[in-house]
């Protein structure tokens, strides 16, 4: 069988860790995810991406993830984003598999206006939040990630 | 109800079992889903995934490059 280190640095998520340490997460943090986005997407150290491939793979075994876009993370959520020109995975194909998969995507709206942002401007199907809201999230959430 | 087999070739953990999930959504109970991949990380994934998920894994066969998959889709017991 193969092992994570078999495949170096392309392998993101080992699921067989993450499964011998299921029970200990239901009885500690619950199986909900909460991930906070703070990042500019397309960075040369892209958090954004791998954010989203982690919240996909939760979704992937059946548990719940939520996406915070806050910060500069809320260029995460711009529609019609297109890095081809800095040779670079679109990851628009990966948003929309994460909300096809009964993910939420929650974006900051102060950290959009002053960004110049609206709604208009986001994917469909993520939904605007203020600063009560966020930590209405992060007191329901029992475990998170932040990038 | 025959589908066409999971074409997850070139896709890297944690692309199939993402592809997976969003296939299997579509099927009924009792279906089979054949997965194409050639991600080594898949061999322990994808059995993890269906163990986690309730699906039913069935077997897996070297085809030269890649390896099929064979899940049946089961309730969560």
């Amino acid at each position: 069988m193969a092992t994570p280190e078999d495949c170096g640095d392309t392998c993101l998520i080992d699921t067989k860790k993450l499964l011998e340490k299921k029970g200990a997460v239901s009885a500690e943090t619950g199986s909900d995810l909460l991930i906070l986005l703070t990042e500019g997407t397309y960075g040369t150290f892209d958090g954004p991406f791998n954010a989203i491939q982690i919240g996909n793979a939760v979704l992937a075994l059946e548990k719940n993830a939520t996406i915070v876009l806050l910060d500069e993370g809320a260029y995460f959520g711009v529609k019609n984003q297109d890095p081809s020109e800095i040779e670079l995975l679109n990851n628009t194909d990966y948003i929309q598999d994460f909300l096809d998969l009964g993910g939420r995507i929650l974006a900051l709206e102060p950290s959009l206006k002053k960004r110049g942002l609206l709604d208009d401007d986001l994917i469909e199907g993520i939904k605007l939040i203020d600063h009560s809201q966020l930590v209405q999230e992060i007191e329901k959430h029992k475990a998170s990630l932040t990038f | 109800m025959n589908r066409e087999p999971l074409n997850c070739l070139g896709m890297k953990c944690p692309r199939p079992i993402v592809e997976m999930a969003k296939r299997t959504r579509k099927m009924e109970y009792g279906e089979i889903l054949e997965v194409h991949a050639d991600d080594p990380v898949a061999e322990h994934d994808i059995p993890a995934w269906c163990e986690s998920t309730g699906n039913k894994f069935l077997k897996m066969e070297k085809a030269g490059k890649f390896t099929k998959y064979f899940i049946k889709k089961s309730p969560k017991s």
